[in-house]
């Protein structure tokens, strides 16, 4: 039996009663004091998400795409940090609530999926404490309940024999059967929003295959919002409704994920796309590389973070860090010389004739940029 | 599945040929046999790409034909020569001929020594050339996989990104000029971006110095930019093996034909396709009979228990370890094929043999 | 690595000088007995006080130190350089080899060691290299096992297959490869180690089993010091040898406990 907490608890509106996004980030900047210096690892970084819809955030290593997940969930280390912006979850502002008001959201509201179920779960405690612990301690129910909505939360993400796993470890599972557990355990109390971060890096694919689509079911089921932060761009192409796209601890390309693919305006995300070997492509077909490597985010160039590896850099890019603007009601994209655009055509023509090393690699192959449409810009030109 | 057999194998100038592999880790009951009888070869100038998820016993076979792994039975030939009937000596002669390429990248390089020293340290070995000659050496090859000698050079593994951790020590490897390079899952650590770059250069490698190359992945769609020949691997057992375009559109058995569907496409115009594998990967220390696919595999019927597949000719120069394998869309191969459609008894298609 | 880390072995360093040098320094005698001298507190001409016999503290604590810090650190270098090359070539081999040095290690370390070495000496004789050996029989086995624990961990890098791989042989592997790795950690363990000798031969001095009178120990200025009242009477006696063990001591300890920290944080990064 719970018993009745003295301090009030946290009240979210219902998800039926919900009007509005159910989460919004506005301008949320993360930083780390380290010894090089002031890490940005997440630099202004908007964007808002409606109930029942999933989004895809993808990145390299170093895009601060998982301390962007900690941080809307005020999950982060303590230490040496800045954090500012704003983050409204169900219309309420949760950032500056402090760690205990935030345990009333993390559960029942937010869940998180790791992506190493390895170390997310506790090796010492049996699987079915770790999934009762947060559903008696939180949602207040006895032992026999709470046991019972194991079982049927086990079953739900296709776990066969689920009273058996209950009395069973971590390691005794196979890795598919951990994340299982793992979503099992983020879906206990009934969150209305799920992150998941990087779940099915390091599953074979056949896993993978099971655990995203596993995920998708359960989203679609409950109405949950659902956040994919993932380095695979085929991971999330099936699989989101939208796309944000995530360089040096900024947004660098959003859209609908349609739209990501057929119209691709940054740069950096139509390079990632040519970078990826792909199974309708003829074997020994030479890679479409990026040059150079992420920057240093203690030190970042000035201008664009992309620049010095970007196909269609130009003078102005090194000086200037290009902002967000649309190209669309739901596709946003910082650049000055978007791919499909004149300006991106002519930038990247001029790059090809002085032998860029990066424009070199994207026209590699015979591959051409697409014919230039005029970019249906709606405020924020230039 | 549970490939047997040695019909895949060719006539011909192959410069590695391992026959019957087999390797056992652990004792008493749990015992594990990580490769099972595999039989492969790769000719003079190939990249033959292996593949399978985790536990298949890729990276031990790799290991194996490393010589760096010991067998329990079965034999590796480099260039006709039998590893395990020459002496000591040679033996170590020998290995010079073949070197590896780890995974993780930071982690093949001796962490409290600095990069240009761990690159000269297989010269050193060996006493080749003076201390100067082999800075030098080391710091051409450095230069040939893109790192700069000076500045990098003088750093420790920590204090350098995956990409670079990996170039070194491809440089490393290259350092004896060796004839065959097997790369056991190099570019799974590191980002998208960079594992172009790293493919690339292999290529480029490759090209130059005439290297033959195994190349041990899980990601299908990276085995297929770079192999010449396919081999895919399930539970220490090899299942099919053909060219990459042949395995890619037209495989003909069950097990490579639910790999590639489940692999996600970067187009979200491509429908998902249902999810063909359901259930876990059985125990390595207790492996079904027969064919060890069967568990998981929708074709599978009352032989699948009894009999373990025997690899054969499907069609020219593709080969299959499969009693029921797929039919190859475009016209019939020749050889002995029983491609019998799978008696409907258990194993309708999604209904597996579940084993916990 | 903090301040409090090279204050430490600065310490240390210091002490060893004086041990070592201490017949070179203007040190009154150890054995001298200045009967117009007993029991003076510290003064100008006794740095540290006389005892009750009137010889001077000083020297004795510094020459007895050379006792307590011989067979200290020898003793563990000794078991170190035997015990942990044991350790590194059953960590890497395995085998039988490692099976039986493994079994001997066992059975050597069910012996409680002060009882040993006490067991020992009774019939051995309690000369300086007999107790250094004695301690070091007692110390190999635990940094074998030690050495042997990290060097399995190691052994399975992949840098070390690479070694393999192109052509090294086990010696050069061992000390090339492993040795480095393992070293840092086992620096640490040793450190301790040296501080465990230290005090148990000075426990033993203290029951009078260590070394024989009248060459100073610091255990037998410690015996001294309790005996015939000489507690109330010169308490600096005991006093002071007590508290040169506790900074030696308490510095080993820290320095472990640092050089620890450090190369433990530096294998999480990888």
């Amino acid at each position: 039996m719970r018993l009745p907490s003295r301090r009030r608890e946290l009240e979210f509106p219902s998800i039926a009663d919900l009007e509005g996004p159910l989460l919004e980030v506005e301008d949320l900047h993360t930083a780390f004091h380290t010894r090089r210096g002031l890490v940005r690892a997440v630099d202004g970084v908007s964007f808002e998400l409606q109930r029942g819809k999933t989004l895809g955030v993808v990145g390299e290593s170093g895009s601060g795409k998982t301390v962007l997940i900690r941080s809307i969930m005020g999950l982060l280390p303590p230490g040496a940090i800045e954090r500012s912006g704003r983050v409204r979850f169900a219309g309420r502002d949760i950032e500056p609530l402090s760690a205990r008001e935030l345990r009333d959201v993390w559960g029942t509201q937010m869940a998180l999926v790791f992506q190493d179920p390895m170390t997310a779960l506790n090796p010492v405690v049996r699987i079915g404490r770790q999934i009762t612990e947060s559903l008696r301690k939180r949602v207040g129910l006895d032992r026999d309940a709470a046991r019972e909505t194991a079982i049927a939360l086990l079953t739900s993400v296709g776990i066969p024999s689920p009273a058996r796993r209950l009395r069973m470890y971590p390691h005794e599972l196979s890795g598919g059967m951990r994340q299982r557990v793992m979503i099992a355990i983020a879906l206990a109390c009934g969150p209305r929003l799920l992150l998941a971060d990087e779940p099915t890096t390091g599953l074979d694919v056949t896993i993978q295959a099971q655990i995203l689509d596993l995920l998708r079911s359960l989203q679609q089921e409950r109405s949950m919002g659902m956040i994919l932060v993932t380095h695979d761009l085929a991971v999330v192409a099936g699989r989101t409704d939208e796309i944000a796209v995530m360089y040096a601890g900024r947004i660098v390309e959003y859209a609908a994920t349609s739209d990501l693919f057929a119209h691709t305006r940054m740069p950096y995300t139509e390079a990632l796309l040519r970078a990826i070997p792909r199974l309708s492509e003829p074997s020994h077909t030479r890679l479409r590389v990026i040059p150079g490597r992420p920057p240093d985010l203690a030190n970042p160039p000035p201008g664009c973070a992309f620049a010095p590896r970007c196909a269609y850099v130009q003078e102005r890019c090194r000086s200037e860090a290009p902002p967000l603007r649309d190209a669309g009601p739901t596709h946003r994209f910082a650049c000055w010389f978007p791919v499909g655009s004149s300006e991106g055509a002519n930038a990247l023509a001029s790059n090809l004739e002085a032998s860029l090393p990066a424009a070199v690699a994207l026209a590699s192959a015979g591959h051409v940029s697409p014919a230039p449409q005029t970019l249906t810009s709606t405020g924020g030109t230039l | 599945m549970a490939g047997s057999g040695t019909a895949h194998l060719r006539t011909g100038e192959a410069l590695l040929r391992a026959d019957n592999l087999v390797v056992e880790f652990g004792t008493g009951e749990r015992r594990v046999r990580a490769v099972s009888d595999v039989s492969f070869d790769v000719l003079r100038g190939e990249t033959l790409g292996l593949v399978g998820e985790s536990g298949c016993g890729k990276s031990t076979t790799g290991r194996a034909v490393a010589l760096v792994q010991p067998l329990k039975s079965g034999r590796v030939c480099l260039e006709d020569t039998d590893m395990a009937q020459i002496p000591k000596r040679e033996l170590r002669t020998a290995r010079t001929k073949v070197q590896m390429v780890f995974q993780d990248p930071i982690s093949s390089l001796n962490p409290r020594r600095k990069v240009l020293d761990s690159v000269m340290e297989p010269l050193a070995v060996w006493g080749m050339g003076t201390k100067d000659e082999r800075r030098k050496k080391a710091g051409e090859c450095l230069e040939s996989v893109g790192v700069d000698p000076d500045q990098t050079g003088r750093r420790i593994p920590t204090e350098l990104s995956g990409g670079q951790c990996q170039r070194v020590s491809i440089a490393r490897a290259l350092m004896l000029e060796p004839k065959l390079l097997i790369c056991d899952e190099p570019v799974s650590a590191l980002d998208v971006s960079v594992q172009a770059q790293i493919l690339n250069l292999l290529q480029d490698l490759k090209e130059e110095r005439h290297l033959t190359v195994l190349f041990i992945a899980h990601d299908l769609a990276v085995v297929k930019n770079v192999s010449d020949r396919v081999a895919v691997m399930y539970l220490g057992k090899l299942c099919e093996v053909a060219p990459p375009e042949e395995l890619y559109l037209d495989p003909a058995h069950p097990y490579t034909a639910a790999l590639l569907a489940s692999i996600p496409e970067p187009d979200p115009e491509v429908p998902l396709k249902s999810v063909p594998l359901s259930g876990d990967l059985p125990s390595p220390t207790d492996p079904p009979s027969g064919c060890r696919f069967r568990t998981r595999c929708p074709r599978a019927a009352e032989r699948c228990a009894v009999e373990e597949p025997v690899i054969r000719e499907v069609s020219p120069g593709h080969f299959v370890a499969c009693h029921f394998s797929l039919q190859p869309s475009s016209g019939n191969g020749s050889g002995d094929k029983t491609t019998a459609t799978p008696s409907p008894t258990r194993g309708a298609p999604g209904e597996v043999i579940k084993k916990v | 690595m903090g301040v409090l880390f090279w204050v430490c072995l600065a310490w240390v360093g210091l002490m060893v000088l004086l041990a070592v040098f201490a017949s070179l320094l203007p040190l009154k005698s150890p054995t001298f007995q200045d009967y117009s001298a007993v029991n003076i507190g510290p003064s100008l001409h006794h740095l540290l006080g006389t005892d009750d016999l009137g010889r001077d503290l000083l020297s004795r604590i510094a020459f007895g130190s050379r006792v307590s810090l011989v067979i200290g650190f020898a003793s563990i270098a000794l078991a170190m350089a035997t015990g942990g090359t044991l350790g590194l070539l059953a960590g890497y081999r395995r085998g039988p080899a490692d099976m039986v040095l493994n079994a001997g290690s066992f059975v050597v370390l069910a012996f409680p060691p002060l009882l040993a070495i006490m067991v020992i000496e009774a019939f051995w004789g309690r000369s300086l290299w007999k107790m250094t050996l004695m301690f070091a029989i007692v110390a190999a086995p635990q940094l074998f096992r030690v050495i042997r624990a990290t060097t399995i961990a190691t052994a399975n890098r992949e840098y070390v297959i690479a070694a393999r791989a192109f052509g090294s042989r086990t010696r050069r592997i061992m000390f090339r490869e492993l040795l480095p790795n393992v070293l840092p950690s086992a620096i640490s363990f040793a450190l301790i180690g040296v501080a465990v000798a230290i005090i148990v031969e000075g426990s033993l001095a203290f029951l009078g089993l260590s070394i024989n009178l009248p060459t100073a120990s610091l255990g037998n200025i410690i015996n001294e010091g309790v005996q015939n009242n000489n507690l109330q009477s010169n308490a600096f006696i005991a006093v002071w040898p007590s508290l040169y063990i506790f900074l030696l001591l308490s510095s080993l300890n820290l320095m472990a406990d640092r050089l620890r920290s450090r190369f433990e944080a530096r294998e999480v990064k990888l």
